[in-house]
């Protein structure tokens, strides 16, 4: 579809921005209507600015995002799984486990490597060679963990998505976008990303170190907003505070970091108080993950297809 | 249209979404937008379909047997030729039908029990 540059800017700019949007979709989808949702899109741009201005696209984008997410996941995932999503949603239990011992051991290698220096100091003799290994080891140990993680909350969202509510289902969502950014920033930040600052224990203060944080306080945030609606819509069984468990201590140990930092006037996340605060968060959340991942493990739904959102599985977060 | 042959019990009940979309393909052919603003009136603005739905949804029903695109372009002086028209198929005009009175069953069944009869 061709943009009519005589289009008010902002009808412009917010086609062209839908339009690199929609080749996220799946090929064959994008192929056969981009250009007719891109042109639906423009009308209902016009039709927005014309009746009620800036107010009016801010709403219709809002309603368009969502969409976006809903619609481009769900092509997705139809695509990727050719509707059997209850072997995907299998293994995205056993992904959530697996993604958690690669967390922590990719951690735990972190702290092994920032005991002993790092290795790219030169004059340290304990960097090398083992420390190099370990460095390159833990550098596919964390992003591997944070994509298996995301994998694990996908299938939490096909499996109780629409049993949880708008809260709870929104709260998946943000987890797995906030799943993508942490692994963006993980792959994309080389030495200044979320991976450096994790395993070395240094301080950030830079833009990648905060969108690395604000992925995984998106990620493991929006396993906690999935818990409360689930205890809300009353998914009954003993597992139902496991989430919450899962996804309540990391937000809060990031936000205690930045409050901390913001109150000391220094770079003071990774402190010596906050270091011994972080292994009970770790540990913690890990059983709490592993335990989720053993649930959806357990519970996927037998059948060889199902739709999503007409998923029978029962109701036990 | 590789499940044009299902029985209408496999598809009911229709998501609001197909139902508003074959709603609005009811009195006949109409494009993507023109679908969008049907439903969005049909439902007094409480059901808005962004595009990402709409065309994952076409997408299905044309699957599924219960809609077609038209290969007639509109006049060019009318209306924008590269605009895609969808139209009801016999079978989705059955699904509709069903669904219509499936609705209507429990409408009944929520009079007969004075549902309607109590302020809101």
């Amino acid at each position: 579809m061709n943009i009519v540059k005589s289009d008010p800017r902002v009808v412009h700019f917010s086609t062209l921005i839908y339009r690199l949007l929609l080749i996220t979709y799946p090929k064959d989808f994008q192929q056969e209507y981009s250009s007719s949702m891109s042109q639906v899109f423009r009308d209902c741009c016009l039709r927005a600015f014309h009746t009620r201005g800036l107010p009016g696209m801010l709403s219709l984008w809002s309603l368009t995002l969502t969409d976006y997410i809903e619609s481009a996941f769900e092509e997705f995932t139809r695509k990727v799984t050719h509707l059997n999503l209850s072997r995907f949603i299998r293994l995205s239990g056993w992904a959530l486990i697996l993604g958690t011992a690669m967390f922590l051991t990719g951690v735990l290698v972190g702290r092994l490597m920032s005991w002993h220096g790092s290795a790219f100091d030169p004059f340290n003799l304990y960097s090398r060679p083992i420390d190099q290994f370990v460095e390159v080891l833990s550098y596919i140990l964390i992003p591997s963990a944070v994509l298996l993680l995301t994998i694990g909350v996908m299938g939490i969202y096909l499996l109780f998505g629409n049993k949880a509510g708008l809260l709870g289902k929104m709260g998946l969502q943000a987890g797995m976008v906030g799943g993508g950014l942490a692994l963006a920033t993980c792959l994309g930040g080389g030495k200044g990303g979320l991976t450096q600052f994790l395993l070395n224990n240094q301080v950030g203060g830079n833009l990648l170190w905060d969108l690395g944080m604000l992925g995984m306080f998106l990620l493991f945030g929006g396993i906690f907003t999935f818990g409360i609606g689930a205890i809300r819509h009353q998914l009954r069984s003993l597992w139902k505070f496991i989430p919450l468990i899962a996804g309540a201590l990391i937000p809060l140990r990031i936000l205690l970091g930045y409050l901390q930092e913001a109150t000391t006037e220094g770079f003071y996340r990774w402190s010596l108080d906050m270091q011994i605060a972080n292994t009970p968060i770790l540990i913690i959340t890990s059983l709490g993950l592993m335990a989720l991942g053993y649930l959806i493990v357990n519970d996927a739904p037998k059948e060889e297809h199902i739709v999503i959102g007409k998923t029978d599985a029962p109701n036990t977060v | 249209m590789a499940h044009a042959s299902q029985s209408i019990n496999e598809l009911l009940p229709l998501t609001p979404a197909v139902f508003n979309i074959l709603l609005a393909l009811a009195d006949g052919e109409k494009h993507g937008y023109a679908i969008m603003q049907e439903v969005e009136e049909n439902t007094g603005g409480l059901v808005k379909m962004g595009p990402g739905t709409l065309y994952g949804s076409i997408k299905r029903m044309i699957e599924d047997g219960l809609i077609v695109e038209n290969d007639e372009r509109p006049d060019p002086d009318l209306d924008d030729q590269r605009r895609r028209y969808y139209c009801l198929t016999a079978m989705g005009k059955r699904h509709l039908h069903a669904e219509a009175k499936r609705m209507l069953d429990q409408v009944a069944a929520a009079r007969g029990k004075g549902i309607l009869n109590e302020p809101a």
